[in-house]
C-alpha cells in the first residue's frame, strides 16, 4: 500500500520533562526490553524507552491526572502493560516496515477470521477486514495528518482483543450507517401494518408501577443491572455472560436470581410506599414490563440489543408485527419517541 | 440506536477490550459495567468481540495442531469414589478375617473333641464285600439268603455304596428270622464282607421272636445314623493294613489271598476264593493319600500310654480297648482308670477293634470264660483279616483260626 510516511506519534514527547524521564528506573527499562523480545523485529532500545515514556506520560502511570506516581507505582504500571503489543502497535503507527511485517504475520489471518465471525458472512467479513487494514495503515487523514488507529492503543489489554473490539465497533457503525440508509419504500411497507404503540403504553407509562420499577432497577448495583440487561434483554446465555465476566455459570445464575428477587421486593415496597395495598401491588406486578416506559426504556433496549438486530436478513411480516421498530428508520423512531413523549 | 437511552460518551475501545479481558481496575470496571447496563451498543460490541474470539474458522485456514492436554490418570479421576471404595474394601477385609477366625475356631474344636463316636461306631460298611463271597453257606441257610448272596457275587464297583444297605436290611429281616441261631461266632471278616446286612442277619436270628426283631430294627437305625463313622474307621484300618502290606513284596499279596482263602475254607465246605478287601481298596489309594489319612487318624485318635495315637478304639459298658498303629492293645477297665497294656494273644498286627453286646445264645461256646451273659464282646481284627473275640478285652480267643 502506498502511503505517505507517518509522522512519529510521539513527536510531542520530544519535549518531555526530563525529570519525568529520570524518575523512571533505567534498569527496569533494560529488563523490560529484554523480556519483550522486540529486538527480533528491529525495535531498538532507544525507541522502546521512548514508547514507554510516552505511555507513562499520556496515562500518568495509570493514576489520576493530578497524582504523582511513586517508583513502585511506576514499576507496577509498566509491569501491567502489554509491552510487546504496545511496542508493536506504536511502531506500526510510526510506519516501521519491519513492524508491519511482524504485525501481518501475527494478526493477518486472525483479523480476517475475526471479521468473518463478527459479520457472520465471509464476503462481508473480508470486506470489513480489508477496510480495517487500510484504516490501520493510516490511509485516512485528519487535520492534514495521517491517522492510525493503532496509535490509540495503550497496552491495557491484548492487541488482538483490541483489534477484535475495534472490528466489532466498525461493524456496528457500518450496520448503523446502512440501517439508516434503508429505502423509503421498505419503511412505508414495514411501518404501515404496525400498530401505534404509543397509544398502548401511554396509559401506564407514567403510572406508579413505572416509577417503582425505575427506582428499583436504579437502586441495584451496576453489575446486577448489567446481568439483568444481558440475560433478559439481550437474551445472552449464562455461559456467555460468565465468560465475559470471568466467573462460573452457577455464579451468574445465583446472582441473577438474587437480583430479580431484590428487584421484585423493591418494586413491591415502592408500590406500597406510593399508597398501594400489598395485593394491589402484587397484581400490578403482573403487568408486562415491556409495556412500561421507564427512563431506561427496557422495551427499546431489548429491541435494539437483540442479536438479530445486526443480521443482514429481511425480517418477515410476523417478526415485523411483533417488533415494529426493528427495521424502522431513524426518522420513524424519532417520530415514535416524540409521540410517546407527547402522550406522556 | 436510541440516543435517549445511551450514554452520551461510550467507553473507548481500549476500555471495552480491557473489560472483556478482565484487565481493568475495580473502580473503572464498575464504571464500565454501569455504562453497559444501560448501553446496548457497547454490550453488543463486547459480545461481538467475544464471539470473534471463539468464532468459526475461516475456510482454508489450517491452524497448527493444539497440544493435547496430558491425560489424567485414572487414579486421580477417582476423587470422591475413594471413600466408598475404601469403606467397601474394609468391609470385605473384615468379613474375610471374621470368616477365617471362625473356621480356625471350628477346626480347633474339632481337634479337641475325642473321636468317641468313631470308637463306638458299628463295624464299617465295606467295600470288602468280596469277602462275602467266601462266607460259608451252611445247611440252615435259606433260599432268600442264598439268592441275595448270589446277587452279591455279581461284579460291582470297587466302592460299594453303603446307602443301599437299609433296603437290603428290610429284605433280610424276614430271612434272618427264619434262619436258625448259632451264628454268633460268624467271622468278623464275613461281617465286613456283607456289612451290616450279615450283622443284622446273624444276631437277631439267634434270638428269634419279636424281641429279636426290635433289636434288629434298633441296630439298623443306629447303623444308619452312624454310617459315616464306621466307614472312616474301616478305611483307617484297611489303610493301615494296606500300608503294611504295600511295604512287602508282591508275593505277600498272593500269600494274603491264600491265607484268606484258607480262613474261609475253615468255616464252610464251599470255600470261594475271593480277592481281599484291601486289594480292592488299594488301587484307589496312593501313598500320598495313605500318609495323609494316617496323619489325620493320628490327629483325631486318643493318645495311648506309649505316646502313640490310637488306631482303633472300642468301648462297651464302661470298658474301653484301644490299639495303636503298631498293634499294641490297651484296655481301661473302668472310666477314670489308666490304660493297661494287654499282651498279644493273636497273630499279626491288630488293626481294628469293635465292641457290641454279645447275644446270650451265641455265647454258649464261650460260656466258660465269659463272666456274664451281658458282658460286652470285643472283637479284634488283625492285618490278615482274622478276628479274635474277648469278653473283657484282656483275654482273647481266636474266632477264626489263624493263618497257617
Amino acid at each position: 500500500v502506498d502511503a505517505a510516511p507517518l509522522q512519529p506519534a510521539n513527536e510531542s514527547l520530544t519535549a518531555l520533562d526530563s525529570a519525568a524521564v529520570d524518575s523512571i528506573h533505567a534498569t527496569l527499562f533494560a529488563e523490560l526490553w529484554r523480556e519483550c523480545g522486540v529486538a527480533e523485529w528491529g525495535l531498538g532500545r532507544d525507541d522502546f524507552d521512548r514508547i514507554l515514556v510516552a505511555a507513562a506520560v499520556t496515562q500518568n502511570f495509570g493514576l489520576a491526572s493530578a497524582a504523582v506516581a511513586l517508583p513502585d507505582q511506576q514499576k507496577a504500571f509498566f509491569r501491567g502493560l502489554r509491552l510487546p503489543d504496545l511496542a508493536l502497535a506504536k511502531t506500526c503507527a510510526e510506519g516501521n516496515e519491519r513492524a508491519w511485517e511482524h504485525f501481518v504475520q501475527l494478526y493477518g489471518q486472525q483479523l480476517t477470521r475475526a471479521a468473518i465471525a463478527i459479520s457472520g458472512n465471509e464476503t462481508v467479513g473480508r470486506d470489513l477486514a480489508d477496510a480495517f487494514y487500510a484504516e490501520l495503515y493510516g490511509l485516512s487523514e485528519r487535520d492534514g495528518r495521517r491517522r492510525c488507529p493503532l496509535d490509540s492503543y495503550r497496552g491495557r489489554g491484548s492487541l488482538l482483543g483490541w483489534l477484535r473490539t475495534t472490528l466489532a465497533q466498525r461493524y456496528v457503525d457500518h450496520y448503523r450507517k446502512s440501517f439508516r440508509e434503508q429505502s423509503l419504500a421498505d419503511d412505508v411497507e414495514i411501518a404501515s401494518p404496525a400498530p401505534d404503540p404509543a397509544l398502548e403504553i401511554s396509559a401506564i407509562s407514567s403510572g406508579p408501577l413505572a416509577q417503582a420499577i425505575e427506582q428499583s432497577l436504579g437502586s441495584q448495583p451496576p453489575e446486577e443491572q448489567f446481568l439483568m440487561a444481558a440475560y433478559y434483554l439481550d437474551e445472552r446465555t449464562l455461559a456467555q455472560i460468565a465468560s465475559l465476566l470471568g466467573v462460573h455459570e452457577a455464579t451468574i445464575s445465583r446472582r441473577l436470581r438474587r437480583a430479580t428477587d431484590a428487584v421484585r421486593k423493591e418494586v413491591l415496597r415502592n408500590l406500597q410506599r406510593s399508597g398501594m395495598s400489598r395485593r394491589a401491588a402484587e397484581e400490578a406486578l403482573g403487568t408486562d414490563p415491556r409495556d412500561l416506559d421507564v427512563k431506561m426504556d427496557l422495551k427499546k433496549l431489548m429491541q435494539f440489543s437483540l442479536p438479530d438486530s445486526f443480521t443482514e436478513r429481511t425480517p418477515s411480516s410476523e417478526e415485523v408485527t411483533k417488533t415494529p421498530f426493528a427495521n424502522d428508520s431513524l426518522s420513524n423512531q424519532d417520530k415514535l419517541t416524540d409521540n410517546t413523549k407527547a402522550a406522556g | 440506536m436510541n440516543p435517549i437511552n445511551q450514554s452520551a460518551t461510550h467507553p473507548d475501545t481500549e476500555s471495552l477490550n480491557a473489560f472483556a479481558e478482565q484487565a481493568l481496575p475495580p473502580t473503572e470496571r464498575e464504571q464500565i459495567l454501569a455504562h453497559m447496563a444501560t448501553c446496548g451498543r457497547c454490550r453488543q460490541v463486547v459480545y461481538l468481540a467475544q464471539q470473534a474470539g471463539v468464532g468459526p474458522l475461516e475456510p482454508g485456514v489450517v491452524l497448527p495442531p493444539q497440544p493435547q492436554a496430558p491425560r489424567r490418570s485414572w487414579l486421580t479421576s477417582w476423587h470422591v469414589a475413594w471413600i466408598p471404595a475404601a469403606a467397601l474394601a474394609g468391609l470385605i477385609g473384615f468379613a474375610i478375617l471374621h470368616h477365617s477366625q471362625r473356621v480356625s475356631q471350628e477346626a480347633q474344636m474339632a481337634r479337641n473333641t475325642p473321636p468317641l463316636a468313631a470308637s463306638l461306631a458299628p463295624p464299617p460298611q465295606p467295600n470288602l464285600q468280596t469277602q462275602n463271597k467266601s462266607a460259608p453257606s451252611t445247611a440252615r441257610e435259606d433260599a432268600p439268603l442264598a439268592e441275595e448272596k448270589q446277587a452279591l457275587r455279581k461284579p460291582s464297583p470297587p466302592h460299594v455304596a453303603a446307602p443301599s444297605t437299609p433296603k437290603i436290611l428290610q429284605k433280610d429281616e424276614g430271612a434272618s428270622f427264619g434262619a436258625g441261631g448259632g451264628r454268633a461266632g460268624a467271622s468278623f471278616g464275613n461281617e465286613l464282607a456283607s456289612g451290616r446286612r450279615l450283622d443284622a442277619l446273624q444276631k437277631p436270628s439267634s434270638l428269634g421272636g419279636p424281641m429279636a426283631a426290635n433289636q434288629l430294627q434298633q441296630q439298623n437305625a443306629n447303623a444308619n445314623q452312624q454310617q459315616q463313622s464306621p466307614r472312616q474307621q474301616l478305611n483307617n484300618a484297611s489303610l493301615a493294613a494296606l500300608g503294611s502290606s504295600r511295604t512287602e513284596s508282591s508275593g505277600d499279596k498272593k500269600e494274603t489271598k491264600g491265607v484268606s482263602a484258607d480262613a474261609v475254607s475253615t468255616n464252610g465246605p464251599t470255600p470261594a476264593p475271593a480277592p481281599m478287601a484291601q486289594l480292592e481298596v488299594a488301587p484307589s489309594l496312593t501313598g500320598r493319600n495313605l500318609s495323609t489319612l494316617k496323619a489325620k487318624a493320628a490327629k483325631t485318635a486318643t493318645i495311648l500310654p506309649n505316646g502313640v495315637a490310637a488306631l482303633s478304639i472300642a468301648t462297651a459298658a464302661g470298658r474301653t480297648i484301644a490299639v495303636d498303629p503298631s498293634g499294641n492293645l490297651f484296655v481301661i477297665e473302668s472310666p477314670g482308670s489308666h490304660w493297661i497294656p494287654v499282651s498279644p494273644q493273636w497273630t499279626g498286627r491288630a488293626i481294628f477293634l469293635r465292641a457290641y453286646p454279645m447275644p446270650a445264645a451265641s455265647a454258649g461256646s464261650l460260656a466258660a470264660s465269659s463272666p456274664a451273659p451281658s458282658t460286652p464282646l470285643f472283637e479284634l481284627m488283625n492285618d490278615k483279616i482274622q478276628t479274635w473275640i474277648s469278653f473283657d478285652g484282656k483275654v482273647w480267643q481266636a474266632q477264626t483260626p489263624p493263618a497257617k
